[in-house]
């Protein structure tokens, strides 16, 4: 699997579904102690365990919002200042750039940029709009079955498979045989 | 069939088909916002002369839309986002639905400062960008704060309501067949649920519970400011934020009441929607129903405290003048019923929850009513004191947009999940560890 969150669809190996979430963090366990690559997780929901279980550091998508809400920031700053020095719009004495009310300015831009630039990450990164699903994925995924999709050599095959049947796996398919 | 399956068939059976109540129910709205529509091509063929606005009150029942409409949307943030910050749990089954609200009560806010213009067509002035005009707006005035951050509002949770949506758009894709399935698999943009995604989705999540948050207060309170920043004596007052955005999470969590109880009654939801989480709903009017008692005294004891005989008479106009009732309404509405949510009897039964939330309803409106018409019907030259009516022009553009937001709500519980499926399952797999 790419680091991105693309499947690449013609890799081989063996898919194993599970019923059980204590099951699947069982059959985790087992896989990474005998080295075998662990390729993706799928569950219909998130996980707190079999995040931890992967050892997943933290998204990247942190610094997208951090980038996006200094940006927002800026912009709204710069952008009522710009505009204030192009028309100086002068009422009652006060400054030109009148710098406390352009924080309400600055403040929602800060949102508006991280809220986008936090999106904007999470499609990158998700690879979303990439609308054709991939050979190993199941519709039973994202209802009330977890997949623990391992890629291994053809020789591994078998070992594989009996490594996630006595895991507690209900269903065991060889993919891109 | 296992757990997670049964909360996917419960849901998605309010996508299945609808009865005739349904249909009746949607060609109300349809004609709620046909005759809305009438009434504002009217208003645009003879002109704002034509509404019920006259010297001295130029701000009626639009902006009183405007305000009772964006106080609605915040109560909905403060379930998805603030909720799911603090970790409540009870927020699970309501909050789809509640940012659901949010965003169809910021689409039908957002009309009103359009058609409040009267020419609607020149709203695009309000546009901060190079022009051969020469012309910026001004970025000291509350009234572009307000387009600041209503957009913003109206971006924000929109994005954030749709990337909640995401997962249960796939799993509605997975349970379709044909047309639908194609659609919802565009929808649900390619979602299959993989461990990276679900790591990328819930720092994104996080990250966008965190910036809708300040939203919540800031919104609000440059609504307010819309007052506030004005010199009349009961705009000009310095507790308007926390007082607009109490009121509005008050009027907020009366619509989701609203909305929900009869909700969870048609689509037989109790089993998630429990009266539990109804009666936490009720509980935290309480405390904005205290926040907004206080400010209705503050406000009163600060007029009478400053000595200023402008201040003490505005304020004793509102109790006594020709707007009296609705002052009324809304001290009774506001800031004393929803105490009976002290009786557990009273906030854990249907009946009296759905009235209450009805009369809280109506009583925000009402105080808008008497903030915004009261205080500009009264200030400080009396040769110029007045009295508003609105006439039907303004009351049909007003029930066009309660009708335009029923309407999305209507769509919205046919099309889409109400209910956060994903977070259901993992809320299930939680109370087990939690039993365990």
């Amino acid at each position: 699997m790419k680091k991105n969150g693309e499947i690449d669809e013609k890799k081989q190996g063996v898919m194993g579904i599970f019923r059980d979430m204590e099951w699947l963090l069982h059959a985790i366990k087992n896989i990474k102690e005998r080295n075998v690559k662990i390729d993706t997780v799928f569950s219909p929901f998130f996980s707190h365990e079999v995040q931890e279980a992967l050892k997943l550091q933290p998204s990247p998508i942190r610094y997208f919002a951090l980038a996006g809400g200094v940006l927002g920031i800026v912009a709204g700053f710069g952008l009522a200042s710009y505009a204030h020095l192009e028309w100086k719009f002068i009422t009652s004495g006060k400054p030109v750039l009148s710098w406390i009310s352009f924080f309400v300015i600055a403040f929602e831009g800060c949102i508006l940029g991280g809220v986008l630039a936090t999106v904007i990450g999470m499609i990158v990164k998700n690879r979303l709009f990439h609308f054709r699903l991939p050979e190993v994925y199941d519709s039973r995924f994202s209802q009330d079955q977890f997949g623990l999709f391992v890629t291994c050599q053809e020789a591994e095959v078998d070992e594989v498979s009996m490594l996630l049947r006595d895991s507690g796996a209900e269903e065991v398919r060889v993919v891109g045989k | 069939m296992t757990e997670y399956a049964d909360i996917d068939r419960n849901i998605l059976r309010m996508l299945s088909p609808p009865k005739k109540p349904y249909y009746a129910l949607l060609g109300l709205c349809l004609s709620g916002i046909a005759f809305g529509t009438f009434c504002e091509i009217y208003q645009l063929l003879t002109g704002m002369g034509n509404t019920g606005l006259m010297h001295p009150v130029m701000w009626g029942i639009y902006l009183i839309s405007f305000v009772f409409w964006v106080g609605i949307a915040h109560s909905g943030t403060l379930i998805s986002a603030i909720l799911f910050l603090f970790r409540a749990s009870w927020r699970t089954p309501i909050a789809r639905s509640a940012e659901a609200m949010t965003v169809f009560a910021v689409m039908a806010a957002g009309i009103f400062p359009l058609i409040h213009l009267g020419r609607v067509w020149i709203f695009y002035w309000l546009i901060p960008y190079p022009n051969q005009r020469y012309l910026w707006p001004n970025f000291q005035s509350p009234l572009f704060f307000d387009f600041v951050a209503v957009s913003t509002y109206f971006t924000v949770s929109s994005l954030f309501w749709y990337t909640g949506l995401i997962p249960d758009l796939a799993a509605v894709r997975d349970a379709s067949r044909g047309l639908r399935r194609k659609i919802y698999g565009i929808l649900s943009l390619g979602w299959t649920g993989s461990h990276q995604q679900w790591r990328h989705y819930g720092w994104a999540y996080l990250l966008m519970a965190a910036f809708a948050t300040p939203l919540v207060i800031s919104v609000h309170s440059v609504v307010s400011w819309d007052f506030a920043l004005a010199i009349i004596p009961g705009y000009h007052s310095t507790i308007f934020a926390p007082y607009f955005v109490a009121g509005a999470i008050q009027s907020g969590l009366s619509m989701v009441l609203t909305l929900l109880i009869p909700l969870r009654r048609i689509f037989r939801l109790e089993a998630f929607i429990t009266l539990k989480t109804l009666e936490s709903l009720a509980k935290t009017m309480i405390f904005t129903c205290l926040v907004i008692g206080y400010s209705y005294l503050v406000e009163y004891f600060m007029a009478w405290y400053s000595g200023n005989s402008v201040e003490r008479d505005a304020f004793l106009w509102r109790a006594i003048g020709d707007y009296a009732p609705q002052f009324w309404i809304m001290v009774v509405f506001n800031a004393l019923l929803p105490l009976l949510f002290f009786f557990k009897r009273i906030r854990t039964h249907l009946g009296y929850l759905f009235i209450i939330a009805i009369l809280v309803n109506i009583g925000m409106w009402f105080e808008r009513f008497v903030i915004i018409v009261g205080s500009i019907a009264h200030d400080f030259d009396p040769y110029v004191w007045g009295i508003y009516t609105p006439n039907w022009v303004e009351l049909g553009i007003m029930i066009g947009s309660f009708s335009l937001f029923f309407l999305f709500f209507l769509l919205f519980v046919k099309f889409l999940p109400a209910i956060s499926m994903a977070e259901m399952k993992e809320g299930l797999i939680r109370d087990i560890g939690n039993r365990q």
